[in-house]
């Protein structure tokens, strides 16, 4: 996001923020996250991607939603009527076809009557296979499409493979095709919140939100680039808890002046330090490599807790507390406290609908001794969200050494409180815990930063001072 | 909870009724004072990061880790030839020129600069002779006199100034952003040192107050900070331009076209050409030897070569500056030497003045040659 953008989003909010008690506040809430859809959603080599990405992700929140839901003739020609409603904007966004108003989306849209058609397709194959399928695989058929759709896109190789097909789709030369083409926004949260409520509807956690709280919740547009992720019954809460106050608001402004300069002034000038693809070969001295993997650190703090810091801003000046992404990772003085402080949304997420059940489900197996259950449950959560990220080697490794990471300080953590040892409780050895688990962390981007394996391992033997 | 929201109100009120404050009074405060102030000179190169072996430029920041800028005192900054005092033992030969002598395409050890200094050249009374490459890629006359009067300020023992026609004509000196930008300087120099250019310098445009503001000069202030940011990537990889594997080449065919920046053939008259500006660098330089050096350029082969050297010069133009060069080097009693076709034509990148590493070693062992000869015959 551009720091226009972000000065749009931020006034938009702000406006609507101030309509908070009309009544056509939510709808036009839910509006303005649709047409901001469109909006952020980048362009594409691909004709008219930008307008069906923002569509489909729309349409399969309905799947998702018409699964949970009774498919009895009254309640489908409620939610029918619903995804009508919620369609108004992405019909006026293909209007611009033919107003050609600037920045409504990055290309042209497709013709009206060609959206209209795909829409209606689209819903009539989602009906027809849910009608067709007994009420128990529901659940399943739309975790199976979500996951589908989410390797697809994550994976560079089946990235390709659909940008080559979509491109043929579109009668467009496919050798021009990149695995890059398809850069859904905000997908990867999408996906994540609509298993959340899949998983909590069907295990009767809590009831089912109505269809726009539903779309609401996953498309709110200060948390749709970037998360937070947050829990829909939090977010129902706070989308009907009483009218917007005055401190919200300054706190909010507070809080996007904190992030922007975070994101724009921070991040922006750490980027032209920091470690990269480019240049993760060309440094030839190993101290100013190590300098590098600490300014990527940084700079990738305050690139995403500045993003988290808008949307909360944002949310905030409409009146809508998202919950808090970070808290001081890089003071942490151990990865168990860094990963309970970075990216905490993700984490518990994970955590609720991985780790526990997995340890859960385990535990009643005596024979497996603790530690393998603790090492197995800590280690493929971390390879999830390192998966979760994108599906390739890097992304497994990095979620490995996290995994393992967390495995031996969980192990240290019990070795140490069974030992009584005054040598743990110095300043020195506080310095000395910090220093590692943030030299951990920051070998640890390594990984994250470089896709090819190779070129992370010469950077590895580089910072050791190894084939310089 | 209200008192604390009050608070909050209250204290915010004040913060952002002082920022505005101090945001204007930062405005009002530079803008009266930024043309005395020379932020450019506030510098992280040679203090933290090493300096710059040649001036800044960038077509590609990102990927070269160098930009262009304009601000001459930011320029010469982050120069190594900027790091303080000048070592007894040392004779300081600075070359300036275009792209050629920058090295456009060529990576610091391969310019005619590295190449020289790696000949470990001595005087005879055993000074070493230090290359400083302080040529940038812009083809004026004019340009380089600006950067020869900045270089002065740093002790040369020796400048060597490397030219081509295509510096020469009156139309192409005053076009470069560098010179634009620096026209109070350039007419300080000219007036100064009573320089005769024999063109006019268009009047220095004058800044509003508006213009002089933060806010207004923030793509330059900014463009400052990035210099410096990008001395922590020059530093750590020692790269200040991106050389692509591939790049179109030289045009080897050519179009039958005679012409040369409007003039004329079949003959290149002297008043058409920048000569007076040479006249001013020798001015300049004052006691300081300028040795000047018409560069290599590609003699093409192919197509309507026999009408045009390269995609720069019909030959017609070109052959008559040679002999207007020399005749000017001889009536003035200036040092040159002219190195034209010193290099085989496959040496040269993607025009017809830019060298292979190879064509820059050629011309560097060329240069020295004589230049061991030149310093022979010092007193």
């Amino acid at each position: 996001m551009t720091i226009y953008q972000v000065i749009i989003l931020v006034s938009a909010a702000f406006l609507l923020g101030l309509i908070r008690s009309q009544r056509l506040w939510k709808s036009l809430l839910i509006f303005s996250s649709i047409i901001v859809y469109y909006w952020l959603q980048p362009s594409s080599s691909i004709r008219y991607l930008d307008f069906w990405l923002p569509t489909i992700a729309i349409i399969l929140a309905w799947m998702a939603y018409t699964g949970m839901a009774s498919l009895t003739i009254p309640t489908l020609r409620r939610n029918l009527a619903e995804l009508g409603f919620v369609l108004l904007p992405t019909l006026v966004v293909s209007l611009n076809r033919y107003l050609s108003l600037c920045c409504v989306t990055p290309t042209l849209p497709p013709s009206i009557e060609r959206v209209l058609m795909i829409i209606f397709a689209l819903v009539i194959i989602i009906l027809l296979i849910f009608r067709g399928l007994p009420e128990q695989f529901r659940f399943p058929f739309s975790f199976l499409i979500l996951s589908l759709l989410f390797i697809f896109l994550k994976n560079p190789y089946l990235s390709l493979t659909l940008s080559r097909l979509w491109h043929g789709l579109n009668h467009q030369p496919i050798q021009y095709s990149l695995s890059t083409d398809i850069e859904w926004l905000g997908i990867s949260y999408i996906i994540l919140r609509i298993i959340h409520v899949i998983i909590d509807v069907r295990e009767k956690r809590q009831p089912l939100p109505d269809f726009q709280d539903f779309l609401l919740y996953l498309i709110f547009f200060p948390a749709l680039a970037a998360g937070p992720i947050d829990l829909l019954p939090h977010f129902q809460k706070e989308v009907r808890s009483p009218i917007q106050s005055s401190s919200r608001r300054l706190e909010g402004l507070r809080r996007i002046i904190i992030g922007a300069f975070k994101k724009f002034v921070l991040a922006d000038s750490l980027a032209l330090l920091a470690l990269s693809q480019q240049n993760a070969t060309q440094i030839v001295s190993p101290i100013y490599l190590w300098l590098a993997v600490f300014f990527y650190s940084l700079r990738i703090y305050f690139d995403f807790s500045g993003y988290t810091d808008i949307a909360i801003g944002s949310g905030l000046c409409i009146g809508i507390r998202l919950p808090e992404n970070f808290s001081a990772p890089y003071l942490k003085t151990n990865l168990i406290q860094f990963w309970n402080s970075w990216h905490i949304t993700l984490a518990n997420w994970f955590r609720a609908y991985f780790f526990y059940p997995f340890v859960r489900k385990f535990q009643r197996n005596r024979n497996l001794p603790t530690w393998v259950l603790i090492l197995s449950a800590q280690v493929l959560t971390m390879l999830l969200i390192g998966l979760w990220h994108g599906i390739s080697l890097n992304y497994l490794l990095w979620g490995l050494w996290h995994g393992v990471g967390l495995f031996i300080n969980n192990q240290w953590t019990k070795w140490t409180s069974n030992h009584s040892l005054p040598i743990l409780n110095n300043r020195l050895t506080f310095l000395v815990s910090w220093g590692l688990t943030f030299t951990f962390v920051s070998m640890g981007w390594v990984w994250f930063i470089l896709a090819d394996i190779n070129t992370a391992w010469i950077v590895f033997k580089h910072l050791f001072g190894v084939g310089l | 909870m209200k008192q604390a929201g009050f608070n909050l109100q209250i204290s915010w009120k004040r913060i952002l009724g002082k920022a505005l404050i101090l945001f204007f009074l930062c405005n009002i405060l530079y803008s009266v004072t930024s043309s005395d102030l020379s932020i450019g000179k506030l510098t992280l190169y040679n203090i933290v990061f090493r300096g710059r072996l040649r001036l800044p430029y960038g077509d590609d920041p990102s990927k070269s880790y160098n930009l262009t800028l304009n601000n001459l005192d930011a320029m010469f900054a982050s120069h190594i030839i900027s790091k303080t005092g000048k070592p007894s033992s040392e004779f300081r030969v600075v070359l300036i020129g275009d792209s050629a002598t920058w090295g456009y395409l060529l990576s610091n050890d391969h310019t005619l600069t590295g190449y020289l200094n790696q000949l470990h050249l001595s005087t005879a009374t055993g000074k070493e002779l230090i290359f400083y490459n302080l040529g940038y890629p812009v083809m004026s006359l004019t340009k380089d006199l600006l950067i020869l009067s900045r270089t002065l300020a740093y002790q040369p023992d020796l400048i060597i100034w490397l030219v081509t026609l295509e510096s020469f004509p009156k139309d192409k000196q005053m076009y470069s952003p560098l010179l634009q930008e620096n026209l109070n300087e350039l007419t300080r120099v000219i007036q100064r040192n009573q320089l005769e250019i024999g063109f006019a310098i268009p009047e220095p445009p004058r800044k509003s107050f508006w213009q002089n503001t933060i806010l207004a000069q923030r793509k330059q202030l900014a463009d400052l900070l990035r210099l410096q940011l990008y001395g922590f990537d020059w530093s750590a990889t020692g790269i200040d331009q991106y050389i692509p594997a591939q790049y179109p080449p030289r045009q080897e065919d050519l179009s039958a076209d005679l012409s040369f920046h409007g003039l004329p053939p079949p003959e290149l008259k002297a008043d058409a050409l920048a000569f007076s500006v040479l006249r001013a660098g020798k001015q300049l330089a004052g006691s300081i030897p300028l040795i000047l050096i018409n560069e290599p350029i590609f003699i093409s082969q192919g197509k309507n070569s026999d009408i045009r050297y390269n995609f720069y010069y019909p030959r017609w133009a070109y052959d008559d500056y040679r002999i207007l060069f020399r005749e000017y080097c001889q009536n003035n009693h200036w040092t040159c030497w002219d190195m034209w076709d010193f290099v085989s034509p496959q040496e040269f990148t993607n025009t017809a003045i830019h060298l292979t590493p190879a064509g820059a070693k050629l011309t560097a062992n060329g240069i020295a040659d004589q230049l061991i000869n030149w310093l022979a015959a010092l007193p």
